[in-house]
């Protein structure tokens, strides 16, 4: 069992101007945590300070009580593992294997090359996500979907505790939405835990597990699903108005633009 | 998978293939030169060392053009590996030691040694040291401006190089034209006219460590051609990495540029064919980068010292044939300049 948990993380955005206040959070294996923001407001900061790659103003970050700024990348990489928004894979001229053996570099040496041990890995781990047809494919030739699928295999090549992901469905459609929706939710029966940012509350009420909203000052505020995702909370995180409803025919709840 | 396979395979033939064509290359080019000798007078040398059948032969193949042909492919092969090196690490297929300002900045150094006292290990020291500045000059000015195009920092190396030029013929012009500027100009050309086998045991162990750790990391390579963020939580420590693969593709081309001055284009053009024949992938495409690099400088080297009675610097030749080239790459990459 593995926590990520923040404790009054402060973060201030360049320039002074203030970012994320007194942010307290917490997660463990298992558990899907959906990170609700509007955009521009430190969702992808967040998940930054999260992984050590910033280090906040004041407050910590702990994985299993242990500072994430004091961890070697190597620690890091066995807990935490990043599926970006914009993945350098679309720009890469590798195949998918061979961008898929990527996420290895971080259980060996430095100066070792990845076996065929790796290679069997990175193909059963294709199998398992369904897209074992992409192996021999250039990432250069995938769809958006594919991309999503792919970055999300290389990252769980690393063996991760903690899956972070940053607006893993924002330019997919349906269908690639709910593919890695029920992806996330099998990966966090198998024991993975999983944070997301998204802009979306729908994508939360899916996945219907942890929620956080961050405010237009930069508070952040967690529970779960149900308690969180309300009219009154969603307007106030969005300053707009808009409206969160159970659709008996969808049987969930939907939240949807007011005219 | 099957596929995958089958590219392993391919891969396996290609180096194979380009190793056995380096050897008919250096044959060839034991026989051929202002003299010609058969091939098996070559064999006849380079068999009987102690007691040469005839002396004559054998003092061109060890004395004249063994060295030569040995420092080629060394020179080849370790400005090929450290243009790949540097064109994975900034993630831009513009850059090459040249280009940066390396080669450049590491003749001033060598000029500067010449012009302050003449040893070869000082040269090369102060070659690595002017060089690696350069490089670190040219790679922070991108961050300087806050500009990270590609193009960004190909004309921040071309800026810097035309710093260090500007230097070189400052150098130049206090250098003692009887001795000294001889030996600069020499270097600012490119010739392995002078190569022997003591430049070349000084500088084996550089070429040796720099070019077999840049082989050793070159999964590395691929990985730090991630983006930073990526790289870093892959589980590798970004800075570190890099600047070893920094280091040694710096230690590299100085230790080239301190004995064969500089030459420029074939730390450009090799590492792009060897990537187009390897789908991109360092991990496969360094060790045939290293060869193709050998075959080049070889090639050219040959063509220098046999198609006219004199001598043509190699400098002349390889921009000759890597300006059209760079061109190529140019329109190949007119989308991702900006």
């Amino acid at each position: 069992m593995t926590t990520l948990k923040t404790q009054q993380l402060f973060y201030n955005f360049p320039g002074n101007k203030t970012g994320l206040q007194a942010v307290d959070l917490q997660i463990q294996s298992s558990q899907i945590l959906a990170i609700l923001g509007r955009n521009g407001i430190g969702k992808s900061t967040l998940l930054r300070l999260l992984l050590g790659l910033l280090t906040p103003k004041s407050g910590q970050v702990l994985v299993d009580g242990q500072a994430v700024t004091n961890l070697s990348p190597k620690q890091r990489a066995t807990y935490l593992a990043l599926v970006p928004q914009m993945g350098s894979v679309q720009t890469l001229p590798y195949n998918v294997l061979d961008y898929l053996l990527l996420g290895c570099a971080a259980n060996m040496g430095l100066f070792s090359q990845p076996r065929p041990a790796d290679r069997q890995r990175a193909l059963a781990l294709l199998t398992e996500l369904g897209c074992q047809a992409l192996c021999d494919l250039n990432c250069q030739q995938l769809s958006g979907g594919q991309l999503q699928l792919v970055t999300i295999a290389k990252a769980l090549m690393q063996q991760p505790k903690i899956l972070l992901l940053d607006e893993p469905t924002a330019a997919l459609d349906y269908k690639n939405q709910r593919q890695i929706i029920q992806l996330l939710q099998r990966l966090a029966k198998q024991g993975l835990g999983i944070i997301l940012t998204t802009h979306d509350p729908n994508q939360a009420i899916l996945l219907d597990d942890q929620v956080a909203l961050i405010d237009g000052s930069g508070r952040l505020t967690s529970g779960q699903m149900i308690e969180m995702i309300t009219t009154d909370k969603l307007q106030q995180i969005y300053e707009t108005a808009l409206q969160v409803d159970y659709l008996p025919s969808c049987q969930r709840l939907v939240c949807t633009m007011s005219a | 998978m099957t596929n995958y396979r089958s590219q392993q395979r391919f891969y396996r033939i290609l180096v194979v293939v380009a190793l056995a064509l380096l050897v008919i290359m250096i044959a060839a080019a034991l026989c051929v030169g202002r003299y010609f000798l058969p091939l098996t007078a070559v064999w006849q040398s380079l068999v009987h060392v102690a007691q040469p059948i005839n002396p004559a032969n054998n003092t061109i193949v060890w004395q004249l053009r063994l060295p030569r042909i040995l420092g080629a492919c060394l020179i080849g092969a370790s400005l090929s590996l450290s243009g790949g090196a540097y064109q994975s690490i900034f993630q831009n297929p513009l850059v090459s030691p040249d280009l940066l300002g390396v080669t450049t900045g590491a003749a001033v150094g060598a000029a500067s040694a010449i012009i302050w006292h003449q040893n070869t290990w000082l040269v090369m020291i102060c070659a690595f040291v002017t060089g690696l500045l350069t490089v670190l000059i040219t790679v922070s000015v991108p961050r300087f401006i806050h500009s990270h195009s590609n193009l960004t920092l190909v004309l921040a190396g071309v800026v810097v190089g035309g710093f260090m030029t500007a230097i070189l013929g400052l150098l130049k012009y206090i250098a003692d034209p009887e001795s000294q500027l001889q030996d600069i100009v020499y270097w600012q050309l490119g010739s392995l006219e002078k190569l022997n086998y003591h430049t070349l045991a000084m500088m084996l162990p550089i070429f040796v460590v720099a070019g077999g750790l840049l082989l050793a990391l070159r999964f590395r390579l691929n990985v730090l051609s991630l983006s930073d963020m990526e790289a870093q939580t892959t589980g590798i420590n970004v800075k570190w990495e890099r600047l070893l693969v920094i280091l040694c593709a710096t230690l590299l081309t100085a230790a080239a540029v301190a004995i064969s001055g500089t030459i420029g284009w074939i730390g450009l053009i090799m590492p792009h064919i060897a990537k187009l024949l390897t789908k991109q992938n360092n991990q496969r495409a360094l060790p045939l980068m290293a060869i193709l690099g050998a075959m080049f400088l070889l090639l050219v080297d040959t063509l220098a010292r046999t198609i006219s009675a004199g001598e043509i610097p190699i400098g002349i030749l390889t921009g000759l044939i890597g300006t059209p080239f760079f061109i190529g790459i140019l329109a190949k990459q007119r989308g991702h300049l900006t």
